[in-house]
């Protein structure tokens, strides 16, 4: 008698992955950029240059201004 | 130079606008300079600044600059708790580091630096080349809007 070919039990085939980034890397990311982002404002953003005082006042007064350190 | 430019706001009183703007070059004067800001918080900053320009020798040589400057704040008066709470919690670093920030943009590197009318003019001069600066500015450019 001939002998029936054995057949193989089939594994579930896993989910197909798909191309790019998972959801959890994508989150863990944009927390990063978040946190860059904050740092780089507290150091860079968070207050305005002083401006540059005009030579003279609306009301016609040269401007004098004095740097000095009191060493 | 504070001699040349006293004489300056005097003879040219309501036809300049002065401007100290603070250039601390070391920790020291860094206090220092709150040391007067915070003077300048009960309405004596022009008399602290003075004191702290004129004793310079002596605080900046003593061990304890902060106490020479508490004995100024006790000449003038003030407040020695405020004061001293002032000058402690760092109350005006910001405005400090924001002056010492504008300096830096306009060019200044060494002080005194003084711009007059625009004109930057570097080191201690004589009142005469302030008042000529003055002049100039005041017959120059018309006023800012």
């Amino acid at each position: 008698m001939a002998k029936k070919p054995q057949q193989r039990a089939r594994r579930p085939q896993p989910p197909a992955k798909r191309a790019g980034f998972s959801r959890r890397g994508i989150a863990v990311a944009a927390v990063l950029a978040a946190l860059l982002l904050a740092g780089l404002w507290a150091q860079f953003g968070g207050k305005e240059a002083p401006s540059l005082p005009p030579p003279r006042t609306a009301d016609g007064r040269v401007t004098v201004l004095e740097f000095s350190d009191y060493g | 130079m504070q001699g040349a430019l006293g004489r300056l706001k005097l003879e040219f009183a309501g036809k300049i606008e002065f401007q100290a703007r603070d250039f601390p070059l070391r920790p020291l004067t860094f206090r220092a300079a709150e040391a007067v800001r915070c003077a300048g918080d009960q309405g004596k900053g022009e008399e602290m600044r003075g004191m702290v320009f004129s004793g310079q020798p002596a605080w900046a040589t003593s061990p304890s600059p902060d106490s020479v400057w508490t004995g100024y704040a006790r000449g003038l008066n003030l407040d020695p708790e405020k004061w001293g709470s002032c000058v402690r919690s760092e109350r005006h670093r910001s405005a400090i580091e924001a002056d010492h920030e504008l300096g830096v943009r306009m060019g200044v590197s060494a002080t005194p630096t003084i711009f007059i009318g625009g004109r930057k003019i570097d080191g201690a001069v004589p009142f005469e080349t302030l008042a000529e600066a003055v002049r100039a500015g005041l017959q120059g450019a018309p006023a800012a809007r």
